[in-house]
C-alpha cells in the first residue's frame, strides 16, 4: 500500500489554518522593512562562483610562482603542475554542483555530504600515490622530519585558511538552508587549494609528511568551515 | 518544465515580489509579506507554542530577510528560504532560553500558559491541535512543513537541512502517531 492512499483518512482532518500575526507587529514589521528602502542586489551565484575561482586560482599561482623561482628540481614542478590541473577541475567541479546555483536548487545534501567526506579521502589515495618513499612512523614522528611536517602543516593550514575565508566572504550570509555544509564545501575549497599549491613548494615527498602536514590540514579545513560556516554562510 | 513568466506580471509569484522587493519596492514588500507571514507565524506558533514568542520570531525573521536580502540569489524558492531562516531564529532564541539558569521546560523556555487559538471551532479541530502538540518535534515540524505550509517533501527537506527519504519517514511515522493519539484524545469523555 503506497503512503498516499494510507494516509488518505488524514485528508479531511480540520488542519489548522495559518494564522496572521496581530497589526501591530505586521505594523511594526512593514515600519522595519520597508524604512529607506532602495535597490540593493548583490552578485548571483554565479558571479561569486567565479570570485571563488579566481580566489584559489591567485593564491594557486602565487605559491607555486614562489615554488618556481626557488631551488626546486624541475621534475617535482613539473607532477605539482600536474596535480594541481587534476584537482583545479575536481574543484571547479565541487564548487559548481555546490554552490554555484541558488540555496534550493544546489545539489542534493545527499551528494554534498558524500563529497565533504569523500574528496578528502580520495586526496589522502592521491597523496600516497604521489609520494616517493615511505619512512619508518618512529623515525618520521622524532627529530627533523616531525618538525618539518609541523611547519608545513601550519603553512598549509594558513594558506588554506585564507582561501577558504575570501570564499566564505563571496558566500557570506546566502545559505539558510544547508550553511554547515556550504561551509564544509568552502573549506574542503580553500584545503584542496593549499594542499596542492604547497605540494608544488614543499620539498618532501614522503608519504607520512604528505598525509600529516597537506592531509590532515585539509580536513581541519573542512571542519573548521562547517562550523563558521553556520555562522557567517546563514543570514 | 516551468512556464516562462514576464518580470512584473500582473499575478506575481512570491519569488517574483521577493526580486521587485530587492530592487527597492515597498509594494512588492506589503504584497510579499501579506502572502508569507500567515505561513510563517502559524509555522512558529507551532514550533514555539506561544503567540507573542511566534510574533518576535517573526520580527527576527523578517529583520534578517530584510538584511540578507542582497544575497537572496534570483530564482530562488523564497518560501523554504524564509521558513529556513525562521527555524534557524527559533534555535538560536531555544539555545539562548536554555543557556540561561532558570526553571526551564522541555522547550528550553520558561513555561508558558497554553496559546488557545480562537480558530479552534469543534471538537475534532482541538484534538487534532493536542494530537499535534503530542508528537515529537521531529515529526511535528515534519507534518507541519509539509501538510499545513504547503512545502513538497524536497522543499521540507530543505528547510530541516535532512534528506527526502528522512522527511518522508518522519511524515509517515508522525501520522501512525497521530492516529494513534487522536484516537486517545477523542475517546476521552
Amino acid at each position: 500500500m503506497s503512503q498516499a492512499s494510507e494516509d488518505d483518512d488524514l485528508q479531511d482532518l480540520p488542519w489548522p489554518k495559518p494564522c496572521a500575526p496581530s497589526s501591530e507587529v505586521s505594523q511594526a514589521i512593514r515600519q522595519q522593512c520597508t524604512k529607506g528602502l532602495c535597490h540593493k542586489r548583490g552578485a548571483s551565484a554565479g558571479q561569486r562562483l567565479m570570485a571563488a575561482l579566481g580566489i584559489s586560482a591567485f593564491t594557486t599561482g602565487l605559491v607555486c610562482w614562489m615554488a618556481t623561482t626557488s631551488a626546486r628540481p624541475e621534475g617535482a614542478v613539473a607532477s605539482g603542475l600536474y596535480g594541481i590541473v587534476g584537482w583545479g577541475i575536481v574543484l571547479t567541479a565541487i564548487l559548481a554542483l555546490s554552490l554555484g546555483r541558488p540555496p534550493g536548487r544546489r545539489g542534493s545534501v545527499a551528494l554534498r555530504v558524500a563529497l565533504a567526506t569523500l574528496v578528502p579521502l580520495a586526496f589522502f589515495a592521491y597523496l600516497a600515490f604521489a609520494a616517493s618513499g615511505r619512512v619508518p612512523f618512529d623515525t618520521f614522528s622524532h627529530g627533523a622530519h616531525a618538525h618539518h611536517a609541523v611547519l608545513c602543516g601550519l603553512v598549509s593550514l594558513v594558506i588554506g585558511a585564507i582561501v577558504a575565508g575570501g570564499v566564505m566572504l563571496c558566500f557570506r550570509r546566502t545559505d539558510p538552508l544547508t550553511p554547515g555544509l556550504s561551509g564544509a564545501i568552502v573549506g574542503l575549497a580553500g584545503g584542496l587549494t593549499s594542499a596542492v599549491a604547497i605540494g608544488v613548494a614543499c620539498p618532501s615527498s614522503e608519504a607520512w609528511h604528505l598525509w600529516a602536514a597537506h592531509g590532515l590540514a585539509l580536513v581541519a579545513l573542512v571542519l573548521l568551515g562547517w562550523g563558521v560556516g553556520r555562522r557567517v554562510l546563514s543570514p | 518544465m516551468e512556464p516562462v513568466r514576464e518580470p512584473y506580471s500582473l499575478d506575481p509569484t512570491v519569488e517574483e515580489l521577493m526580486e521587485r522587493y530587492v530592487d527597492g519596492s515597498a509594494e512588492a514588500f506589503d504584497e510579499l509579506y501579506r502572502r508569507v507571514a500567515p505561513t510563517l507565524m502559524g509555522y512558529l506558533l507551532r514550533l514555539t507554542r506561544h503567540r507573542e514568542r511566534a510574533e518576535d520570531l517573526l520580527q527576527v525573521t523578517f529583520a534578517k530577510v530584510h538584511r540578507a536580502r542582497e544575497s537572496y540569489f534570483k530564482g530562488a524558492p523564497v518560501l523554504p528560504w524564509m521558513l529556513a531562516i525562521a527555524r534557524r531564529s527559533f534555535l538560536d532564541e531555544r539555545r539562548a532560553a536554555s543557556s540561561r539558569s532558570e526553571d526551564l521546560s522541555q522547550d528550553g523556555v520558561l513555561p508558558e500558559p497554553r496559546h488557545e487559538d480562537p480558530a479552534l471551532s469543534n471538537d475534532v479541530s482541538e484534538a487534532l491541535e493536542k494530537a499535534l502538540d503530542a508528537l515529537p518535534e521531529a515529526y511535528r515540524e515534519a507534518i507541519q512543513l509539509t501538510k499545513v505550509s504547503g512545502l513538497s517533501i524536497a522543499q521540507a527537506a530543505a528547510v530541516l537541512g535532512s534528506s527526502e527519504t528522512a522527511v518522508k519517514l518522519r511524515v509517515h511515522r508522525g501520522y501512525n502517531q497521530l492516529r494513534r493519539e487522536l484516537e486517545r484524545f477523542t475517546r476521552k469523555p
